[in-house]
């Protein structure tokens, strides 16, 4: 159950909270609304009751008129114009006797013991009991005689079903309205806690927009509420990273530079006792130790340029470059090369284009692009390159898509990465040897120029590598 | 070809290579290892090209280049330096280098560009080379042997250009590239080695003397007379 609970979204957790807030509320006060309302029903009936059955005592209790036919229906026309509902009286003497029932009286209720004023609920009426003196001819026939009065008890009563109706009408309202709630709790439990959280939200759609090789900061509220302790929480972690990374790269240039010195003295000095020694065992041997050092140098340079593309975020070098032209003459000086591996290159379609950038980048990135493309292609497989321009966006595509071995998933995560190199299905003795820096430092000569970089790849079918940069051509027509 | 060549270095190993190096190819070089000395050297010896490294122990090579730029010399300087970004070769040419090589080099690119450099200094190239009987022109771009046409690539026309500059002089496959692309950082790929086997079947094809060698473990050259370990186009074997 913990469990469950904690791989939701925080969204849902709160807007189930909210839910279950607003039904425990809402149920509590729609039957406390329930209760209110019947418990004033009945007390209003009451009332009535009781002063009806004060009038009827003082009525019954004063009139000395014997108890006959006319009286007796008179009684009745009284009872049955009543207003409150089912109104009837019965009249028993101390013995137990019924000495009278209007004609409205339901059914038969036992009389209190001790006559009481207090109101008395049987099933669905309700009853008060009063003393009364009941004037009758002792005979009860003979019309000469003198009435007497009788100690008799009264007993009032009405129904209440009325009021029940009015409950159960209550009733039907408040269960769809219940019902209503328990459904449409959750979309709007869902949409507030979105609401809520949507600060977190765009703070993270934000934090994750800032890459980490710039120098933009999240924005700060300055409210010193959560979120903006979240985002100084935050860009304090970033200059943290920030100046680690440069220390880093700082680290990769330095040694690199390092390097080049002595790895110059030892490639012209060997170069030159290479090209004295005649063909043989030793000369040979010497051109082993250029082919390490020439290794070597490519490593260091590819080093220096990962490094250069990452300092140059700050400053970048920045020139308008037609990069329909660049592609073109990439893939033209690429397909005589690719055509000895019986590959065809394909330009499927070129629409003009300028981008800012540093030329040589951009050069760097068409050649890994097309010289990878044609490394994880086997015999006979075709590469399509296609420069695509989309006016509104202001953007132009450069997609190279090969038929080649493809990237497995976990491999496409990985590309970039420095180092990384695809050598699974590949004989390591038939490829070239790279430094795996190659596309690590393409990415992010991309990601200087903003532009984005995607992989779509089907293991056996193919790769297909789209760049994405800002076209430029509507503010820089010149070359 | 440059006959006195001034190497501003101070790395000992490495301008000890560099003399010997230049000295196999017929080139004479005196050494300096600082500001002041290489100063007082480019106005007394005045030397046919200069090859100026940047980083001298605490001094920069680019005091040497501004105080000769501001005695309006107007001597060959090539710049020799571990600093390879592009803002350091743009500061460089702009403050008035010829040209730019980046540590680590192979002498023989650096044997050529000095060739070039000097060349240029003496005179002007018209519109058209020519190479025995190879001629190319500039303006169209179309190359022709014994008067017919060749039809070569847009490639192969610069790479053929590289050579006819270059003529006599083996050049690399990697400063091909670098040439070519006007850049330091070469592709993985031997991508130029097609191009040049395209290049050669189509100016040898069919003639008896052949113009293209390639001269193993060191690259390709263009030539009228073969040289002494040129091996047959069949057997290249070229490594990286």
């Amino acid at each position: 159950m913990t469990n469950f609970w904690q791989k939701l979204q925080l969204r849902s957790r709160t807007a189930i909270i909210i839910s279950l807030f607003i039904w425990i509320t809402a149920i509590t006060i729609g039957l406390v609304c329930r209760s209110s309302f019947r418990v004033w029903i009945l007390q209003k009936t009451d009332t009535y009751l009781k002063e009806d059955a004060n009038d009827f005592y003082t009525l019954m209790d004063n009139d000395s008129i014997p108890w006959d036919k006319q009286k007796s229906d008179r009684w009745n026309r009284r009872l049955a114009i009543h207003p409150l509902h089912q109104m009837f009286v019965r009249v028993q003497d101390s013995e137990g006797h019924l000495l009278w029932e209007s004609l409205t009286s339901p059914r038969e209720f036992p009389f209190a013991d001790q006559p009481l004023s207090t109101i008395q609920g049987v099933d669905s009426y309700r009853l008060i009991h009063r003393p009364v003196k009941l004037w009758q001819r002792p005979d009860g026939t003979n019309s000469d005689s003198q009435p007497e009065p009788i100690n008799a008890i009264l007993q009032v009563g009405c129904s209440i079903s009325e009021a029940e109706a009015a409950m159960s009408q209550v009733d039907s309202w408040l269960l769809p309205a219940f019902g209503l709630l328990l459904i449409g709790t959750p979309p709007l439990a869902l949409l507030l806690a979105r609401w809520l959280l949507q600060p977190l939200k765009d703070f993270a759609k934000e934090t994750e927009a800032i890459p980490v090789n710039s120098d933009r900061f999240v924005t700060r509220t300055q409210n010193h509420d959560e979120i903006d302790r979240l985002a100084e929480t935050v860009n304090s972690f970033l200059e943290r990273a920030r100046s680690d990374m440069h220390q880093n790269e700082a680290w990769i240039a330095d040694s690199a530079h390092q390097l080049r010195s002595p790895l110059a003295a030892i490639i012209s000095n060997v170069e030159v006792v290479a090209n004295r020694i005649p063909d043989g065992k030793s000369g040979q041997m010497l051109q082993k130790v250029l082919d390490e050092c020439e290794y070597l140098r490519k490593l260091v340079n590819q080093l220096l340029l990962l490094a250069e593309t990452n300092a140059e975020r700050r400053q970048p070098i920045m020139q308008p470059v037609r990069w329909d032209l660049l592609v073109e003459r990439s893939s033209d000086f690429y397909e005589a090369f690719a055509s000895e591996k019986n590959i065809r290159i394909e330009m499927l379609r070129n629409d003009s284009c300028t981008v800012m950038a540093n030329p040589e980048h951009l050069r760097f990135v068409i050649h890994n692009l097309i010289d990878n493309a044609i490394k994880y292609t086997p015999e006979g497989g075709h590469i399509e390159i296609s420069v695509e321009c989309n006016a509104d966006k202001k953007q132009c595509t450069l997609i190279v898509a090969d038929t080649g071995m493809g990237i497995s998933p976990e491999d496409q995560m990985r590309i970039g990465r420095r180092f990384f190199r695809i050598n699974s299905g590949r004989d390591p003795a038939l490829t070239p040897r790279g430094s795996g820096l190659g596309l690590n430092i393409v990415v992010n000569i991309i990601d200087m120029l903003k532009g984005e970089f995607q992989v779509r790849s089907d293991v056996g079918k193919g790769t297909e590598i789209r760049v994405v940069l800002p076209d430029v051509s509507a503010t820089n027509a010149s070359e | 070809m440059p006959k006195k060549v001034l190497l501003v270095e101070d790395d000992p190993n490495l301008s000890d290579a560099i003399r010997e190096g230049l000295r196999d190819e017929g080139i004479e070089s005196d050494v300096v290892s600082n500001v002041q000395d290489a100063i007082s050297a480019i106005r007394i010896q005045r030397p046919d090209v200069v090859i100026l490294d940047l980083m001298l122990g605490t001094e920069s090579g680019m005091d040497v280049l501004k105080a000769v730029r501001l005695n309006r010399d107007q001597t060959p300087i090539l710049i020799l330096s571990a600093l390879g970004a592009t803002d350091n070769r743009i500061q460089g040419l702009h403050a008035g280098a010829d040209d730019y090589l980046v540590k680590p080099f192979e002498i023989k690119e650096l044997h050529a560009r000095l060739v070039a450099l000097a060349r240029r200094s003496q005179r002007l190239e018209g519109p058209l080379l020519t190479f025995g009987p190879l001629r190319l022109e500039l303006t169209t771009r179309r190359a022709f042997r014994d008067g017919k046409e060749l039809k070569l690539s847009p490639t192969e026309i610069s790479l053929l250009e590289l050579f006819i500059r270059h003529e006599n002089h083996v050049l690399s496959r990697k400063m091909l590239y670098h040439q070519l692309w006007d850049t330091n950082w070469e592709s993985e790929t031997n991508v130029i080695e097609v191009h040049i086997n395209r290049l050669r079947s189509k100016v040898d094809k069919g003639f008896t003397q052949a113009l293209i060698h390639t001269v193993r473990g060191r690259g390709y050259v263009l030539s009228e007379t073969a040289p002494v370990n040129t091996s047959t186009p069949e057997a290249v074997e070229v490594s990286e």
